[in-house]
């Protein structure tokens, strides 16, 4: 099958399964389409068919779905992924810098079956009634941030449901607070419900900046307002406290807590995970389900009775592993996050993170990054040295 | 035997008293003789090698809930450490190193894991005649204590000569106040926390400190091949098993832990060699079990793996986990802890320039293949620091007397 032909028949299967309500797919009708995305990625990416050849997998021997080799997300910063010429790609996302050094790189050949997952998914979970309000985005747009992932779905937004008036406030590489704060009162004048779509970061400098007294008061955003906060739980800035955050969030904007709902993605990924408080009004078999879920496991529940958990598409299944064995954990049980992404066509579907979860029939726990490693007897920290002297080597040819 | 944690941690009030009642045994000290002393220590070490000896089956039972390791790990920990201190090794030594010295106190500062890194020091005061005190880690204090006890079993002499206790490095009064009060002071730890030692030690003492280092093996190229069953070499050889062993008895930790096999040849040899190890890695394991992954490490360990998938070949199981890359990926990220990474290289002239970055701190290689090419792989790795060079299997039973960190620890006792 060719990568045309694949988008093709993601994009029917995603389209049909949005139309059915994100019922869940039945394992044969994952395990299809997965077979036929693993022949793809194995043959066309030689680098990864070296790697499942060293697992001993080829879509020959392939047993279930869960068998297809993961890549964990670091691979990404050293190995171009793709099923063809990485010069041909339509879109590159890279990831964050960090202290890693090298950004990862997800090359997507065209941007059809990475659209026809995010959008449905979008609209549940935040236009869940199909309504199309003002979006005010605290984040770069595509212009600011080609290489954005989170860029681009923000832009997908606000260019495919954002009503008039709707806009990114960012400036010279930081937010625009005076900006957003305009904009927040226009909409405010207008009585027009909004959107505020932004970086944790991005929304605690707005709330700090109020607070300090450098912006101007609070307001109160019309009814139907609501928020999408995104990485502010996982990783470097874990440390935010969520319900103080959004706590002062809604004081803020006058929107309730229970309309802000965080938002899970990743570059490596095609699809989006997001907590369901805004879709459970809707989708009554969902609220249905988490309520059960609740009454079983009442600690999830944060103080507005919304679940502390992200719920992904059905085409991109999550299990968790025992980091000790990378073997699949029982459902339920703490481990690393495993993905595996049918939008995922022309790179790689199963994705392992680093990220510590625990993996329910209604969704994913998410436990944020443990802490380092501990300390190694009277070993050398290897990494630590290097990475110093290639400070101190760049420090020099600076000099 | 002594409440190893709470009294020592009360002990440490009275740190003055004590450093002055050990002090006050150096005649008594001398007065024994060196063919005295050696006949003691001899004795003291033999205990310590029998299997029913109360200490040794404290210390095996204590250790590793302190120190993270299976009690086969410990057994064999006190096994390498006591073998060497028998009466001709000690003679030799003194008789290479020994002297009439004017030392009369030497402190220990002893850091965690690798429970008998400062065990040699020690044995070269009491040898030397030079009382000697053992600042232990707060955390692994069992082992200093069980020690001195253990001395005081076989010569109460001898055993008033050495003292313990056991307290945080953070409470830098008390380490300070023990420097002060001894002539000569072997400090294990961080890089950082030598330097900081360094720094509080008063100007007439002599400092030997001993830093983090790391190790490599090397694989010649003239035997890759015949080694990659494991086991079918003559003996001065070393062989692919004993080199997992130099690996894993301390759980990768230490410094004489290789990190890095460089294979002399190409990616198919290192493969093979690396086909071979996980051949027999899930039984040995089972005698050198690890620490459990937590999360964090566990997603390094998997990100490394994967990296050298894509790079050459790995294989993981239970608490171990073979790699074969071509050396310019094998570093860095440095491979996970119990990970045999072998790395080919075509010319092993390139070794000091691919481990430049890491200074002067390599300290021991572990060889496997002829030991008729030791002097030149003495030479090539000396600008890095060598300190060690033995065959694979043998890398992590350095002998009392060795130089650690070219450092000759009895003469420093007996300097003048």
């Amino acid at each position: 099958m060719t990568s045309d032909q694949l988008h093709q028949r993601v994009q029917e299967a995603l389209d049909s399964s949005s139309a059915a309500g994100f019922a869940p797919w039945s394992d044969a009708d994952f395990e299809s389409l997965a077979r036929s995305l693993f022949a793809h990625q194995y043959d066309g990416c030689a680098p990864y068919r070296h790697y499942c050849e060293v697992r001993e997998v080829s879509p020959q021997s392939l047993g279930t779905w869960l068998d297809i080799p993961a890549v964990p997300t670091e691979v990404f910063r050293t190995v171009d992924l793709c099923t063809f010429p990485a010069a041909e790609a339509e879109l590159c996302f890279l990831t964050s810098g960090t202290t890693a050094g090298e950004r990862g790189r997800h090359f997507l050949r065209r941007s059809q079956s990475y659209e026809a997952s995010l959008g449905p998914w979008l609209d549940a979970h935040l236009l869940p009634k199909g309504d199309t309000p003002r979006i005010l985005v605290l984040a770069p747009s595509v212009a600011d941030d080609p290489h954005s992932s989170l860029s681009f779905m923000l832009q997908w937004a606000v260019e495919r449901r954002g009503a008039a008036g709707s806009c990114f406030c960012w400036k010279e590489g930081l937010p625009d607070l005076q900006g957003a704060t305009s904009k927040l009162s226009d909409a405010v004048d207008d009585g027009q419900p909004v959107l505020v779509l932004g970086t944790a970061r991005a929304l605690q400098a707005l709330l700090e900046g109020t607070i300090r007294g450098e912006l101007p008061g609070p307001v109160v955003l019309p009814q139907g307002s609501r928020i999408m906060e995104t990485g502010g739980f996982k990783g470097a800035a874990a440390t935010l406290d969520r319900d103080a955050f959004y706590r002062g969030l809604s004081k803020l904007l006058g929107v309730p807590p229970a309309s802000i709902v965080s938002e899970y993605g990743m570059t490596e990924l095609g699809s989006q995970g997001y907590q369901p408080g805004l879709r459970m009004r809707t989708d009554e078999a969902l609220a249905e389900s988490l309520e059960a879920l609740l009454l079983r496991e009442p600690e999830l529940a944060d103080p507005w009775g919304v679940p502390r958990l992200f719920v992904f598409p059905p085409w991109c299944r999550v299990r968790a592993v025992d980091p000790h064995t990378l073997k699949l954990l029982p459902s339920g049980e703490a481990g690393l996050l495993r993905f595996w992404d049918l939008s995922n066509v022309d790179s790689v579907q199963v994705v392992q993170t680093a990220d510590v979860g625990r993996v329910l029939p209604e969704g994913v726990v998410l436990e944020g990054r443990a802490p380092g490693a501990p300390p190694r007897g009277c070993s050398l920290a290897v990494d630590e040295v290097l990475a110093a002297a290639a400070r101190s080597s760049a420090t020099a040819q600076a000099d | 035997m002594g409440d190893a944690t709470g009294q020592d941690m009360l002990l440490t009030e009275h740190l003055e008293e004590q450093t002055q009642r050990v002090r006050a045994q150096r005649e008594v000290l001398g007065a024994l003789g060196v063919e005295g002393r050696i006949a003691l220590l001899a004795q003291v070490a033999q205990r310590w090698m029998d299997p029913s000896d109360p200490f040794r089956v404290q210390a095996i039972r204590a250790l590793p809930g302190e120190c993270f390791l299976a009690e086969e790990q410990v057994a064999w920990g006190l096994d390498q450490a006591f073998a060497g201190v028998d009466a001709a090794t000690l003679r030799a030594w003194w008789d290479r190193e020994g002297g009439s010295g004017s030392a009369s106190l030497s402190a220990h500062l002893w850091s965690g894991n690798v429970f008998v890194a400062g065990l040699p020091p020690v044995v070269a005061s009491l040898l030397a005649g030079v009382p000697a005190f053992i600042k232990a880690p707060s955390r692994q204090p069992t082992f200093a204590s069980l020690l001195v006890d253990s001395v005081a079993a076989v010569a109460a002499d001898l055993g008033a000569s050495l003292g313990q206790a056991a307290w945080p490095r953070s409470d830098a009064g008390a380490t300070d106040r023990l420097m002060s009060a001894a002539d000569v002071v072997f400090a294990f730890g961080a890089d950082e926390s030598i330097a900081a030692l360094q720094v509080l030690a008063p100007p007439d003492l002599r400092f030997c400190g001993f830093g983090h280092r790391y190790s490599i093996a090397v694989v010649l190229g003239d035997t890759a091949d015949q080694v990659a069953d494991g086991r079918s070499l003559e003996s001065s050889f070393g062989s692919l098993e004993g080199l997992a062993r130099d690996l894993l008895v301390w759980d990768g930790q230490g410094c004489l832990t290789p990190r890095w096999i460089f294979v002399e040849g190409d990616l198919g040899r290192a493969q093979s060699l690396a086909a071979g190890a996980a051949e027999f890695l899930p039984e040995l394991v089972t005698r050198f079990p690890g620490q459990r992954l937590g999360p964090q490490e566990g997603a390094v360990r998997s990100s490394w793996l994967a990296s050298a998938a894509f790079a050459g070949w790995s294989r993981a199981g239970d608490h171990w986990a073979v790699a074969a890359v071509p050396w310019s990926e094998a570093l860095p990220p440095a491979p996970p802890p119990r990970c045999l990474c072998f790395a080919a290289i075509p010319d092993l002239a390139l070794l000091p320039s691919i481990l430049a970055p890491l200074g002067r701190r390599l300290q021991g290689v572990a060889r496997l293949g002829t030991v008729a090419r030791d002097q030149e792989l003495a030479e090539l790795c000396a600008p890095l620091g060598l300190s060690r060079l033995a065959k694979a299997g043998a890398l992590q039973q350095p002998p009392v007397d060795w130089n650690h960190d070219d450092v000759r620890i009895l003469a420093s006792l007996c300097a003048g």
